[in-house]
């Protein structure tokens, strides 16, 4: 009869799961919706195309200074008789220009596509019944992993489409793909509990721009300066500032998204 | 009132009369007398930071404190951050001008630069945030928890970016004020750094007290339609009285 008791507060046939199970059911449920709908993907995908395909076609990124360098001693190289141009690989100047203008993209297009994990909820009256049937730990837990293999499928589609219509000359492919994964990763852990906010006040779309501009910056910064090195192949990736910064971020972000969450 | 607030002015006029009159120029400026922006520039600065953490631990105070969800603690949030706005926009309005001076261009792109007017916008976006919510209590806790990780961020904006061996600064690093100036600028810089914090606190004070007061004032002019006020029964019952005794 010592049973009956516990039975009593807490039937065991509606015993709670564990967070991880609530969190990876909250996941796949995520998943399931957006292949159904794939609202996320599309829109994150497109406008990033677009801004793309603007960008590439409205700045210079071709030409002398970007993909014809100038050697370091042109008196010497004249008098030798000698090219002082290099066309080898991109300047400094090309493979700044470039990082930039991916991260800008990827800000901007994952500003508008990541708090959607929140405010679909909202829009489709899911929240009330969210905050019932789950923790507030594993909806965070859950979305943020939705959010990462998001952001992470966003970041391998777009690479290819990115040196197709940039053409950057890579010295170093692995460090590269790393970053972007790093940065891009980094952008998600900081959006979820952000765009929870975004949510909760009213899901106004410039709202996440602003609100992620300081917060994201440093990863924005970091990624920008890794992604520079590995298109030129020089040390000076800080993948360890960037993850830590990352993990701080997550920490704090799921301290604090019970109180944003929550009723 | 407070002695205290008494001797600000004769405080930060002797401050400001040091400033100017016993301060000797620093030649490693080029233009050495306005080095002296050091007195007005740094403490800006510093106080923006400090004000944005006493927002964030009131914020703290405000989501997991023994008086959670007081709206004393969400106005006291509120306006440490205005604090630090305003402190932050004269750091960078008086860092523009020595810049003007200095390298004759009041901008050139100097990381440190860059991250104040970051911490300027993401604190602008803090007021926006606040503007989007109409309810109080969720007004109070989204924007806490949005000023807690501002804090957090701008500990690595304002100090780790620009220290970072892969960025340039114009400023100097850290330990200028600490241990390279002379004892005689440190005295005066910390002196005045003191009277800029008491200046900042009687302004928070003051802000809070128009929060509290434009509180009460929401009060009263609904208690007039409810009644739940003792003072405004007190007014209305003369005017009741000739009415029940007819």
């Amino acid at each position: 009869m010592a049973t009956s008791s516990s039975t009593l507060a807490r039937p065991a046939s509606v015993a709670r799961e564990s967070v991880w199970s609530e969190a990876a059911a909250m996941f796949f449920k995520d998943v399931r919706s957006e292949l159904r709908t794939k609202a996320a993907l599309s829109s994150i995908l497109v406008y990033s195309l677009t801004a793309m395909v603007l960008l590439s076609f409205m700045i210079r990124t071709f030409g002398l200074g970007l993909t014809q360098g100038v050697v370091d001693d042109v008196a010497g190289a004249l008098a030798r008789g000698e090219t002082i141009y290099q066309t080898g690989a991109d300047t400094k100047f090309r493979s700044e220009l470039l990082g930039s203008l991916y991260w800008v993209i990827v800000y901007f297009s994952a500003m508008t596509g990541l708090p959607r994990a929140f405010v679909k909820e909202e829009e489709m009256r899911t929240a009330a019944a969210l905050r019932l049937a789950a923790r507030p730990l594993a909806v965070f837990l859950g979305k943020l992993a939705f959010n990462l293999v998001l952001i992470t499928s966003i970041t391998l589609l777009l690479l290819p489409l990115f040196v197709l219509f940039f053409q950057p000359r890579v010295a170093n492919w692995p460090e590269l793909i790393l970053m972007l994964l790093a940065g891009s990763s980094g952008l998600a852990c900081g959006a979820t509990t952000l765009g929870a906010m975004v949510s909760r006040a009213g899901n106004h779309g410039y709202l996440m721009v602003i609100l992620g501009f300081g917060p994201l910056l440093p990863i924005l910064i970091l990624a920008i300066n890794g992604t520079t090195a590995a298109l030129q192949g020089t040390a000076g990736n800080n993948l360890w500032g960037l993850v830590s910064y990352q993990l701080a971020m997550v920490i704090l972000s799921a301290g604090l998204f019970e109180r944003v969450w929550s009723d | 009132m407070r002695v205290w607030k008494w001797l600000l002015l004769p405080w930060m006029l002797g401050v400001t009369a040091a400033t100017y009159t016993w301060l000797h120029d620093l030649p490693a400026f080029q233009d050495p007398a306005t080095a002296r922006i050091i007195i007005w520039h740094v403490p800006m600065a510093m106080l923006g930071m400090t004000w944005f953490w006493v927002a964030a631990v009131y914020g703290w105070k405000y989501l997991y404190g023994r008086k959670q969800g007081d709206q004393l603690l969400d106005f006291k949030v509120q306006h440490a951050n205005e604090i630090g706005l305003i402190c932050t926009i004269l750091a960078t309005v008086t860092g523009s001008v020595f810049a003007y001076r200095q390298w004759q261009t009041p901008w050139n792109w100097d990381p440190k630069q860059v991250m104040i007017t970051v911490l300027i916008l993401m604190y602008l976006a803090y007021f926006v945030l606040r503007a989007q919510i109409s309810e109080p209590d969720l007004r109070g806790r989204v924007s806490a928890v949005y000023s807690l990780i501002g804090a957090v961020s701008s500990v690595a904006l304002m100090y780790i970016i620009p220290n970072l061996a892969i960025i340039q600064s114009l400023h100097p690093p850290g330990q200028t004020i600490t241990g390279g100036l002379d004892p005689n600028w440190r005295a005066v810089y910390w002196s005045a750094t003191a009277g800029f914090l008491g200046i900042t606190i009687w302004m928070f004070q003051l802000r809070l007290r128009v929060s509290l007061l434009e509180q009460r004032l929401a009060a009263g002019t609904r208690s007039q339609t409810t009644q739940d006020e003792p003072r405004m029964e007190a007014v209305r019952k003369p005017r009741l009285g000739p009415a029940a005794g007819e």
